[in-house]
C-alpha cells in the first residue's frame, strides 16, 4: 500500500491512455471469435475430411460446445483482466507534496518512486505521431536534481495537463517553503 | 469413449472425467488469479468509480461462466 504523509492530498492521478490497452483488447476479441470461425472452417468444403471424421468431431463439438466456449471465454477473460490489472496499476499520483511513480512491471513486482517538488528542475512532453496528437497522450519526462532518477511517464493521458498541474504545484511549494 | 492418455494404452479415462478435470483446473486457476486481482485492486488501485465497476462486471461474467460451465456438464 502506498503510504502518504499526514496532510498529503492526492490532487489527480494520471494513468496511461486507454489506447496502449487496445492490441490486448482487439486480441481479446479476435480470440474470443476464434471458435466460431474454427468451426465454420471445419465445417467448409476447404478441408477434404473423411465425413466419418467430420461427424464424430460435429458430433463431440454439438455435445461440448457451451462447456469448451465457457471455459475457453472464461481464461480469455481472466486472461484479460491480469493484462488490464497491470495496465490500470501502473500510475502517477500527484499530491501537494509529492509526485508518487507507480510502476507496476507485473504481479508481485511494482517500483515506487516518490519526488518532492522542489526536486524538479524540469518537465518536457513528448508527443510522437498522429495517434498520440490526436487522442492526446504521451511521454512526459520530469527531470529531477540531485538523483540520476527521472521520471519518464509513458503514454500518460492529457499530459499537458498534468505539466500544468505539475508547475502550479511546483509554484506553491517554493513559495511555502520560500525558495 | 475413452481417451487413452499413456502411449502404452494402459492408461484410460472417459471423457466425461476429462472434461471434469479440466472444469475443475479452470476454476482452480480463475479462483487463484481472481484472488490475486482483487488484493492488488484493493491496495493498489486507490479506488474510484472505474475500478469498483470493474470489480463487478469482472466477477458477474466469471461467476456467469462457471455457471454456464457448470450446467453444460449434467
Amino acid at each position: 500500500m502506498i503510504i502518504f504523509d499526514e496532510g498529503e492530498k492526492i490532487i489527480k492521478i494520471v494513468r496511461k491512455h486507454y489506447f496502449v490497452i487496445m492490441p490486448t483488447v482487439l486480441l481479446t476479441f479476435f480470440l474470443a471469435m476464434a471458435p466460431f470461425l474454427l468451426f465454420s472452417f471445419l465445417g467448409s468444403d476447404f478441408l477434404s475430411i473423411e465425413p466419418e471424421i467430420k461427424d464424430v468431431v460435429f458430433d463431440f463439438l454439438a455435445k461440448w460446445k457451451v462447456f469448451g466456449y465457457s471455459i475457453w471465454f472464461l481464461l480469455l477473460w481472466v486472461t484479460f483482466f491480469m493484462k488490464w490489472t497491470n495496465y490500470y496499476l501502473d500510475m502517477w499520483i500527484i499530491t501537494n507534496k509529492h509526485i508518487i511513480d507507480v510502476d507496476q512491471k507485473s504481479f508481485f513486482h511494482r517500483e515506487i518512486t516518490s519526488f518532492r517538488y522542489e526536486q524538479i528542475q524540469d518537465i518536457t512532453i513528448e508527443t510522437n505521431g498522429l495517434v498520440q496528437t490526436f487522442l492526446k497522450f504521451g511521454t512526459l519526462h520530469i527531470q529531477t536534481a540531485g538523483q540520476g532518477n527521472n521520471i519518464i511517464i509513458k503514454d500518460a493521458h492529457y499530459p499537458e495537463e498534468a505539466k500544468t498541474l505539475i508547475l502550479q504545484l511546483q509554484e506553491q511549494s517554493k513559495s511555502k517553503h520560500n525558495l | 469413449m475413452s481417451l487413452a492418455l499413456a502411449s502404452t494404452s494402459i492408461i484410460h479415462i472417459s471423457v466425461m472425467t476429462a472434461i471434469n478435470f479440466v472444469f475443475l483446473l479452470v476454476v482452480i486457476f480463475s479462483a487463484v488469479a481472481s484472488a490475486i486481482m482483487l488484493f492488488h485492486w484493493k491496495k493498489y488501485g486507490m479506488g474510484g468509480k472505474t475500478l469498483a465497476f470493474t470489480e463487478i462486471v469482472y466477477f458477474v461474467v466469471v461467476v456467469l461462466l462457471i455457471f454456464a460451465a457448470f450446467l453444460s456438464l449434467n
